[in-house]
């Protein structure tokens, strides 16, 4: 780096911090007792604190759209830039989208510090960008100098560890947000499922279906009675966006706003509760939805289904070896737990069952109540689950879920009482030891009886023929 | 002639002499007793008798040796032999020396009757072999070791078997240790109880028998649990049992 | 027994009726036996039905479930009046063991020597029904178990599956649901034959209405030559 930058850089970063100081200076007047009464202010959290305050928005505001004036008299024309990859990045920032925009009253350089630090790009600096996703990514480091909260919410979301995978397709902040005509998601209009449509198209056009998504578009209508539907974000959170299989999160999501479920299930349902924890709510609230029977691995210490931490890491490696051709038995997996339990891990953890939907479309096919399922033949009646498929699930480093399809008779031996002995749908699985003793139990029932009186009939005759 | 059963019992302690009389003489036997093995044998060489019972452990001469002499004298005599503990070896011993039956003590007054009865009447039945078994020798030494083969057999289940419940018994006896002691205490505390409040005495005794009886009451599924167990092995045992009688008694009627 | 039992003489008088009939079982005995067969019968129909949807559908999963609930409460209930019953009685002897383990087992093989020959020849039961001693060694070892073990078993394990959740903890100490829904099939799996056997044997008596006449009136008629 050359001396020159260095002091363009300081140059430029004067302006804002001598209002900044003064208001400061106000501010220790004014809350002088307080601020004594504090140890250390942090120089940094003042900067924020005056940042928001009304007096200083006018000076900044015009210091802001001065400079970006500067900025925008090139960019709100049309130029291309072809980066490295052969891609073309344009370079043209619409003044009104922009100038309207949340971000209509911050300094472009609040952003792209590189330009406010550096010279700006030319033919001559020949600064490259390698593509545009790498851009993005890039340029979503600044986001977090103001929304810190929102960045970390978003670094726990499976959005983020896919980006971190080398995803090409998972989102960062300006893919929803977009890059200068952002606005908080309140103002879109969300039935029309921007952005989350974007990608996920399919489970978008079922939910518009559901009876959440015609209540949404009807505008919040639902038997006259104003309701407020949920549109992606309510369930699935807008920024540590997860994947549902892991936790309850979902399940919360459905009581936070049907909070009386648990009370009207009890009423009719046996064993309510268990049900609740164990079938997930579009099972029966989706009544088109093929189901799935699906094994996970929980945690009986922290009582959580096993997430995707560090920890499990060899244990998850160990589950990739026993995998044939996407098939794992569960007899082993159940095995590879046991001895995990007993040398490496760091918890108890088994596996459990839980009955849910076979994709996400019908998982987002919510019908109104009175379409909901309500016989229990479909988990209860062995026949029926033959046509259930049954899979491990096994939670990737990623946050997301691999399943192993497993072989269903499984269910049904008598190793199952150990290896998944936490689950149990009555009628459902059926251990055939049982059965053949079911069966012997009635022979002997029958057959002592007959035998006995056929006995004393033999004897009476021989006896009588005696005495004759 | 004395239409009367003529019975000998043989016993160091008077008590059985006593009882066996009580028991068997208005029921058409007379009951001669004798304290010693030698006063018996001087008791069987004055007279004839119909059957023998003997004491097996006995100062002076024991039972088995009684046996023997009697079976020398008079062989067709039978012999019982009073046991209170049956051990294989003297039931080997016995069993050659032809004697016809074993009883336990304690002694009710129908096994007295009924071992009587049978004694006597299994003579009966074999009075016109006992002729052949004295004469046939050879025979008879094959018997023996027909019977101590199966004898021996049995002696080994029974003392594998008794090793094997060693530890059972034991860890019993352990569990029931603090129990006993606790009664034991409990009977102390009782008794000096009904000394301070000899009112009370009667009121509290009703109450331990309450309570003895509705500890048996949920006891009993246990110990009928254990029942249950044993039943198979005990019939087991009683199978063998009858099995061996059967054995012997078609080896000795040869 | 009669020596045993100082008490048994003061209640002399209902020992006997003037036809020589012996008072067996008293009312409460009597209203307990036919309620828990006839729960019985039921639970162990609904049991079939909700284990083998598959097979046959006389009635909904739900109402075999639900009425299989209400059912096994009542049955529940039900068990506490003979238990009342007995601990409050001095007929509690009835359910009282043999401890002199010789006495027991000569009685029980002659008891089943008897149900195996001797009744077919036209024998007397070797053990004479008693108030105070009602069961044959047989009888008593069975009944013993099956009242004060195995249905409290398989009430224990009914009622953690009524409500799993109530009972979570519980159900893990035994190792999980799929433990305790097999002891509760093995159970019913034992009672399926037995009650089908105990019915049977029911019908050993002198004539065969003889036993039934006794669990419905309570009086056992005299033992006639």
């Amino acid at each position: 780096m050359t001396a020159s930058t260095r002091v363009s850089g300081a140059m430029g970063n004067t302006r804002p911090v001598l209002p900044s100081l003064i208001i400061f200076l106000i501010f220790c007047a004014i809350f002088n007792d307080r601020l004594y009464a504090q140890p250390v202010a942090d120089p940094a959290a003042e900067l924020a604190i005056t940042k928001n305050t009304p007096a200083d928005l006018g000076t900044q505001l015009e210091a802001n759209l001065k400079q970006n004036n500067k900025c925008l008299k090139c960019h709100s024309r049309e130029k291309i830039k072809t980066l490295e990859s052969g891609e073309e990045l344009s370079l043209q920032v619409h003044r009104d989208d922009f100038t309207s925009s949340a971000h209509g009253e911050i300094a472009c350089v609040s952003c792209h510090e590189a330009i406010g630090s550096r010279r700006h790009p030319s033919k001559k600096t020949n600064i490259t960008i390698s593509s545009r996703r790498d851009y993005s990514v890039e340029m979503n480091q600044s986001c977090r100098s103001c929304h810190d909260k929102k960045s970390t919410q978003y670094e726990g979301s499976i959005h983020f560890s896919m980006v971190g995978q080398g995803s090409e397709k998972a989102p960062v902040c300006t893919d929803c947000h977009s890059a200068h005509a952002v606005e908080t998601m309140t103002v879109y209009q969300p039935e029309t499922g921007f952005p989350c449509k974007k990608c996920h198209e399919n489970i978008f056009i079922a939910y518009a279906e559901s009876v959440h998504g015609t209540a949404r578009i009807s505008g919040n209508v639902i038997r006259d009675k104003h309701i407020q539907a949920p549109i992606c974000s309510d369930c699935h959170r807008s920024h540590e966006v997860t994947a549902v299989e892991i936790g309850d999160t979902l399940r919360s999501q459905c009581f936070g706003c049907h909070e009386n479920v648990p009370l009207l299930h009890s009423q009719w349902l046996p064993n309510a509760g268990t049900h609740l924890d164990i079938v997930s709510c579009a099972v029966c609230h989706a009544p088109f939805a093929k189901h799935r029977f699906d094994l996970h691995l929980y945690d009986n210490i922290a009582q959580v289904p096993v997430n995707q931490q560090e920890s499990y890491k060899l244990f998850q490696q160990q589950l990739q070896d026993i995998e044939v051709g996407g098939n794992v038995d569960p007899l082993a997996v159940w095995k590879l737990i046991e001895e995990s339990n007993e040398t490496s891990l760091p918890a108890n953890i088994s596996l459990r069952g839980r009955m849910e939907v076979r994709s996400g479309v019908w998982a987002h096919q919510i019908a109104s109540k009175s379409f909901a399922v309500r016989t229990c033949d479909s988990c209860h009646q062995a026949g029926n689950r033959q046509a259930l498929d049954v899979t491990v699930s096994v939670p990737q480093q990623d946050g997301r879920i691999q399943r192993f399809e497993t072989d269903r008779e499984e269910l049904d031996s008598v190793g199952a009482m150990k290896s998944i002995s936490e689950f149990f749908a009555i009628g459902g699985n059926k251990n055939r030891l049982l059965d053949i003793l079911v069966l012997l139990s009635l022979i002997i029932g029958v057959a002592i009886p007959v035998g006995h009186f056929t006995l004393g009939q033999m004897i009476k005759e021989k006896l009588d023929r005696g005495e004759q | 002639m004395n239409t009367k059963l003529q019975v000998l019992v043989i016993d160091d302690d008077a008590v059985v002499g006593r009882s066996f009389d009580r028991v068997l003489t208005n029921k058409g036997y007379e009951v001669a007793t004798a304290l010693s093995g030698e006063e018996g044998l001087e008791t069987i060489d004055n007279r004839d008798f119909d059957v023998v019972f003997t004491d097996i452990k006995m100062p002076g001469m024991d039972g088995l040796e009684v046996t023997e002499r009697i079976k020398a004298r008079c062989p067709w005599t039978p012999v019982v032999v009073i046991t209170g503990y049956g051990t294989a070896e003297n039931e080997a011993r016995a069993s050659v020396l032809g004697v016809s039956g074993f009883v336990n003590k304690p002694l009710s007054p129908e096994i007295i009757e009924s071992i009587t009865l049978k004694a006597v009447n299994e003579a009966k039945d074999h009075t016109d072999s006992h002729v052949d078994i004295e004469l046939d020798v050879e025979v008879h030494t094959e018997a023996t070791e027909k019977v101590s083969f199966a004898t021996r057999i049995l002696a080994f289940g029974k003392t594998t078997g008794m090793f094997l419940a060693t530890p059972f018994i034991a860890l019993g006896y352990v569990f029931a240790l603090p129990l006993v002691g606790l009664y034991q205490f409990a009977k102390l505390a009782q008794e000096a109880f009904k000394k301070a409040h000899p009112g009370a005495a009667a009121k509290a005794k009703k109450a331990g028998v309450r309570a003895k009886n509705v500890g048996l009451f949920f006891a009993s599924p246990f110990i009928a649990l254990g029942y249950v167990i044993a039943l198979p092995f005990v019939g087991f045992y009683m199978f063998a049992k009858l099995g061996r009688e059967a054995h012997d008694k078609k080896v000795l009627s040869r | 027994m009669a020596t045993k039992n100082p008490e048994q003489v003061q209640l002399k008088s209902w020992k006997k009726t003037s036809d020589g009939e012996l008072y067996i079982n008293p009312l409460p005995v009597r209203i307990w036996h036919w309620l828990h067969a006839m729960g019985f019968v039921v639970l162990i129909l609904t049991g079939i039905q909700i284990r083998y949807t598959n097979l046959f559908n006389v009635l909904t999963f739900e109402t075999a479930v639900k009425t299989h609930n209400w059912v096994a409460f009542a049955v529940i209930a039900n068990y506490f009046i003979w238990l009342g019953f007995y601990l409050f009685s001095d007929r509690i002897t009835v359910y009282h063991p043999e401890l002199n383990p010789r006495k027991f087992f000569d009685k029980a093989f002659e008891q089943a020597r008897y149900y195996s020959y001797g009744i077919f020849k036209g024998e007397r039961s070797p053990h004479k029904v008693q108030p105070y001693d009602k069961f044959n060694p047989m009888q008593s070892i069975t009944y013993q178990i099956v009242m004060l073990l195995v249905v409290p078993v398989q009430f224990i394990t009914g009622i953690m599956m009524w409500d799993i959740k109530r009972f979570e903890s519980w159900i893990a100490m035994f190792g999980g649901i799929q433990v305790i829904d097999t002891v509760h099939v093995l159970v019913f799996i034992f009672f399926l034959s037995f009650t089908m056997i105990h019915a049977y044997m029911g019908a050993l008596g002198q004539k065969p209405s003889t036993h039934f006449k006794e669990m419905f009136t309570g009086f056992e008629e005299e033992y006639e030559e």
